[in-house]
């Protein structure tokens, strides 16, 4: 190998990554996180060829993600329109991915302690004493692209996630629970918070 | 001689501390700093990895600074070093990290 | 290396770190975390689930503003304002007390900075500021001016299903009592006419005979026109758990989607836009020839005919007629599998206690009323009235519809106690307890006999006065908003904005936009009131806060405009001054009027209502009475005891009369299915679109698209395609098309969807956005006899317009818009 290849490989395996918040997803067809922070130029296509304006490039700067795409769910989700994966020119985010069902950035989690549907079906068995506060709600499942599919309601009032999850976050922007939602989004394909990032390496050696 | 340009965390209250420490090393250059958010640019000037290495540790060590990353890195002279005499540079870039065990 | 290159390489990097870092010199901007939009109120930071842990000075009782379901709530107060809401966990309506998303928030409302605070009169094409003092001349020079001028046929009001009963009865009782003129109707006409028509053709009294208790009664529910998932969320919520707990009751959907409602369904019988007429027809064959009827029931209650009813036909020319909707007939003409037909048939039949629900899917059709009389049809025929849980229950659209309009007859064929106004006895009856002849204005000194314009013709009607075949030249309008509800816009539009229109409204909408006269007016629970919700149970909504500085309760208006035009006496409580005291006399006078009909409500007086956290269901004749569960049953119904008070004459032996109609019979329609004067799909316009609503919005969205939570879920409007459809028109999710009928066109976002049927699209109704607004492409044609427009049915052609765009504005009509000569 030459210096060259090995000054590459070196800086390659550098610890610096970006690591995993809950909420905030790569793009729709985004590969693996750890072969993303390579490829990704921080051209901003993807933000740019976004109609809804809901990429936005991180400005975090405790790792190298900066000016990396992220979809941050709390503020807008992802409308599956597919229109950013033909742009990429480094294949950070797959071409390949066209159709909705493909998508595959997060899994969608609700709080049961929370999420009204939850509460009134604990009303409705009992579990709970009623107090007139539980209300019928069904945000996530209307605003799910993949609606029936992706989520549905067990019992016909629990919402369920089902593993055809996309990740989107729509249900996270619409979801009407405040002040912190009930529904949030797990990132996949992500490092989680212990084993990335060089500030969580330094906790780890106990330097921190 | 290798460059580096670094971004150092620290904490608001122990500016003075900070730049007490790096007073102590003449080759840190302090080129931006923002003291209300605690952030600071710096570059630094080794002959070697293993001073840059020896800085980290001296940091790390410190309470006060919360984190300390390099944003890039300057091997011009080396690289061309080893462009005219072929001589492979001992960089040990790798050394310095799988020295510590990552858990 | 030289020092120059050095530094030169130094400070590059370093500006470079700098860069990432997010440092600028002396910079102090911290990092923001992304932030969500904000209108919202502090108070409004907080959701449903910590309602209980708000304090709160006192809750008061009331009902929710929303759907026909009529849930029972107490707001709650402190100093002096609204700061919550939570469910009367002893209702009758919403058991438990529970709410919907939008229920549960509609008091945020109230505090919305767009809320109307002055009176508006438009000069030189804008709206400016007026005192009341200002505002009410005007509006009465107007209109002693078109009296004089073009009669008393040419002011109009236009009411709503959202108005207090106390102030729908007041406006009726002016308009046909006192100015002698039946030209005015409401916006229940666009939703509940052909329900009206259908019960008082079949039944020849209106309204359900049962009531919400017998969903968990009921051993077999059909629903049909209706996504009770959504429009009537807790009403299916109830559904939906009875189920849960007796999976062996059938639930049978019949839509042209599969909704959330199908989700719980043992059959879903999916049929086109219009045909579903076939479907009944073929499920009474069915029935009857599997032997499935009652025949007893059948033999004592049913009286066959057909046409307008007058002339009685038999069973056998019953049978002769539906014989032609084989299953196989059905499916070719629906698209409902036949095997669905024969089992939707056994079950209705066999189950023992039917309860039938539909709502708007039946009613805004062009056979709407046909519609009605088939569902009633099937139940005659099955012997499922009369007995717990069976029962063909119309759902109620709006909170009161049936309250404020039907029972009070706010309609232009109507008067109080719902009946025609062309008929004799009950109209000189309503003239003397009224005394009109003292009190009109009108030198005829009577009720007109001719009934008025319903809403679609009357908005036909209206006009400038420089127009000669616009007979209408001024109307008032309250708590609706026609310049967004009416179908095929762009022919009511100009009329609205020509004629003197009065809008009394809280906020700016599309109708204000083209008033010439604004009049702000109080939040319900700023001024309180009965609303009447579908299962015939009045409920008070006691006046919660003081009303927003500088608006009015329509009560009042309304007295002021009585009056200023001579009737302060006909009006005995425009003389008063505490608006509870107002809205009081106007019940007392109106709950007197209707004492000796079937609906009388003499017993649910306001000291009864004020205590009562359950409501009074009519007929309630006394104040010990508790009210009525289900009507035309000796023992359950009051009328039985004393039918001569009431003008009818009942069998000593009946244990069931329906006593609407002289026989005690109820009318079995012969009713051909076939929707002749629905649109039909045609080369160029491929497509059937329906409309219809969801559970995050109410209607033409003007107060739930300024609430936070459900704006936010439901930001704009959208064409649901199905799958293949959108396909073969090579669209994609989100990518924006127009959809045109003959009439008018939108430009939606497309929702790819496969729960649909294959050629018909679907929008919902409340965006206000002009490029949006769903009701440019809907049909005007209207039923025959009930006068209630074709929405759900249009034909239209779909084309990409672009790739996706942002969209979801939540846009409502602002203040600046109301000068505007447009909808944008």
């Amino acid at each position: 190998m030459s210096i060259f290849d090995n000054i590459k490989n070196a800086l390659n395996s550098f610890p610096v990554k970006s690591t995993y918040k809950i909420n905030r997803m790569r793009p729709p067809g985004s590969v693996d996180d750890d072969l993303f922070m390579k490829l990704c130029i921080r051209c901003a296509r993807c933000v740019e060829a976004c109609p809804y304006r809901v990429l936005r490039r991180s400005s975090a700067t405790k790792n190298a993600e900066i000016g990396t795409p992220y979809i941050y769910a709390d503020v807008a989700g992802c409308q599956l329109c597919m229109k950013c994966t033909s742009v990429c020119p480094t294949g950070a985010i797959d071409s390949s991915t066209v159709e909705m069902q493909q998508v595959s950035i997060g899994v969608a989690r609700i709080n049961e302690d929370t999420c009204m549907n939850h509460l009134y079906a604990k009303v409705e068995s009992g579990e709970l004493e009623p107090t007139g506060n539980m209300a019928l709600c069904n945000s996530c499942l209307n605003t799910c692209p993949l609606k029936d599919d992706a989520i549905y309601l067990k019992d016909g009032i629990i919402p369920t996630i089902t593993e055809k999850c996309t990740g989107c976050g729509l249900c996270v922007e619409r979801c009407p629970i405040k002040p912190i939602k009930a529904i949030y989004i797990i990132p996949k394909n992500m490092p989680d918070a212990e084993t990335a990032g060089y500030y969580n390496y330094l906790k780890r050696i106990g330097k921190q | 001689m290798i460059i580096a340009a670094s971004i150092l965390y620290f904490q608001e209250d122990h500016y003075d501390d900070l730049i007490k420490l790096i007073n102590q090393h003449k080759n840190i250059e302090i080129t931006n700093e923002d003291k209300e958010n605690g952030k600071m640019v710096v570059t630094i000037e080794a002959e070697n990895n293993k001073d840059i290495e020896d800085l980290e540790e001296i940091f790390h060590n410190c309470d006060f600074i919360i984190d300390f990353t390099h944003h890039a890195f300057y091997f011009g002279d080396e690289v061309e070093k080893a462009e005219t005499t072929g001589i492979i540079p001992d960089f040990d870039i790798k050394k310095p990290f799988t020295k510590k065990k990552i858990l | 290396m030289d020092i120059s290159r050095r530094n030169l390489i130094k400070s590059t990097l370093a500006a470079s770190a700098a860069a990432a870092a997010g440092l600028s010199l002396g910079c102090k901007k911290k990092e923001a975390a992304p932030t969500t939009a904000a209108t919202e109120t502090p108070a409004a930071t907080t959701t449903a689930a910590s309602a209980s842990t708000v304090a709160v000075d006192k809750w008061v009782k009331g009902v929710c503003r929303m759907c026909g379901t009529g849930c029972s709530i107490y707001v709650g107060v402190k100093d002096g304002k609204m700061v919550a809401i939570k469910g009367n966990v002893d209702s009758k309506t919403n058991t438990k007390g529970f709410l919907c998303i939008k229920g549960m928030n509609i008091w945020k409302v109230a505090y919305h900075p767009d809320r109307l605070t002055t009176p508006l009169i438009r000069k030189n094409g804008k709206l400016e500021p007026a005192t009341w003092d200002e505002a009410l001349t005007l509006i009465e020079t107007k209109f002693k001016e078109f009296h004089k001028k073009y009669g008393y046929d040419s002011v109009a009001y236009y009411g709503s299903g959202q108005c207090t009963t106390e102030e729908s009865y007041t406006f009726n009782k002016i308009w046909k009592g006192g100015f002698g003129s039946n030209m005015m109707d409401g916006n229940p006409r666009l939703c509940m006419a052909s329900a009206v028509a259908g019960y008082l053709s079949s039944f020849g009294s209106d309204e359900p005979a049962g009531a919400y208790e017998d969903i968990e009664n009921a051993k077999c529910i059909f629903i049909t026109g209706s996504n009770t998932s959504e429009a009537h969320p807790i009403l299916f919520r109830r559904i939906s758990s009875y189920k849960r707990q007796n999976p062996d009751v059938k639930i049978i959907v019949c839509e042209p989607r599969k909704t959330q409602t199908s989700k719980i369904a043992d059959l879903w019988m999916p049929s086109l836009p219009g045909t579903d007429l076939a479907i009944f027809n073929g499920m009474a064959r069915e029935i009857i020839k599997n032997d499935w009827h009652d025949k007893e029931f059948i033999a004592r209650h049913a009286r066959f005919t057909q046409g307008d009813g007058t002339e009685a036909s038999t069973f056998d020319e019953y049978i002769k007629f539906i014989e032609k909707y084989t299953p196989e007939y059905v499916e070719k003409v629906t698209g409902c599998p036949a095997a669905s037909v024969k089992q939707a048939a056994e079950w209705f039949a066999k189950s023992g206690a039917t309860l039938s629900l539909w709502c708007m899917g039946l009613n805004q059709r062009s056979n709407g009323v046909w519609a009605n009389n088939l569902i009633h049809n099937l139940h005659v025929i099955t012997g499922n009235i009369g007995k717990p849980g069976a029962d063909p229950f119309s759902l109620t659209g709006q909170p009161n519809a049936c309250g404020g309009v039907r029972e009070t007859g706010s309609l232009a064929h109507l008067l109080p106690g719902c009946r025609p106004v062309a008929v004799e006895p009950w109209r000189k009856y309503v003239e003397s307890y009224w005394k009109v002849a003292e009190h009109s204005i009108n030198p005829s000194k009577a009720i007109n006999p001719k009934p008025g314009f319903p809403a679609v013709k009357l908005f036909s009607s209206l006009g400038g006065e420089n127009e000669a075949d616009k007979p209408v030249k001024a109307i008032l309008i309250s708590t609706t908003n026609p310049a967004q509800t009416l179908p095929n816009l762009n022919k009511f539009v100009p009329n609205i904005k020509n004629a003197f229109t009065v809008v009394i409204d809280i906020f700016p909408t599309r109708t204000a936009q083209l008033a010439s006269v604004v009049l702000p007016a109080s939040f319900l629970y700023e001024k309180g009131g009965v609303y009447g919700c579908s299962e015939r149970r009045s409920f008070l909504t006691q006046k919660a806060i003081e009303p927003l500085e500088g608006t009015k309760a329509d009560l009042w208006i309304a007295c002021q405009i009585a009056k200023r035009m001579g009737l302060e006496k006909f009006i005995a409580w425009s003389n008063e001054e505490d608006i509870v005291k107002m809205a009081e006399m106007a019940w007392n006078d109106y709950i007197g009027c209707t004492a000796n009909t079937e609906k009388t409500l003499a017993g649910a007086t306001y000291k009864r209502l004020m205590e009562s956290t359950t409501g009074v269901q009519w007929p309630c004749p006394s104040e010990d009475h508790p009210g009525t569960y289900k009507r035309y049953v000796r023992g359950m119904d009051p009328v039985f005891d004393d039918p001569k008070k009431y003008g009818y004459e009942i069998p000593e032996d009946a244990d069931m009369f329906f006593y609407g109609r002289k026989d005690g019979k109820i009318n079995v329609f012969m009713r051909d299915a076939e929707p002749k004067a629905s649109e039909k799909i045609s080369k160029e316009y491929p497509f059937l679109m329906t409309t219809g609503r969801v559970i995050e919005q109410w209607h033409t969205g003007t107060m739930t698209m300024r609430i936070p939570e459900t704006a936010a879920a439901h930001p704009n409007s959208y064409i649901e395609i199905h799958v293949n459809d959108a396909k073969k028109l090579g669209l994609s999710q989100g990518d924006m098309v127009k959809v045109e009928s003959v009439r008018g066109e939108n430009v939606l976002p497309v929702r790819v969807v496969n729960m649909t049927l294959e050629g018909v699209c679907f929008v919902p109704m409340h965006d206000q956005k002009g490029a949006r607004m769903v009701n440019f492409i809907c049909n005007d044609v209207v039923d025959a006899t009930s006068g209630e427009p074709d929405y759900k049915v249009s034909a239209v052609k779909i084309t990409k317009v672009s790739g996706p765009q942002k969209v979801d504005d939540k846009f409502v009509v602002t203040k600046s818009e109301l000068d505007s000569p447009t909808f944008s």
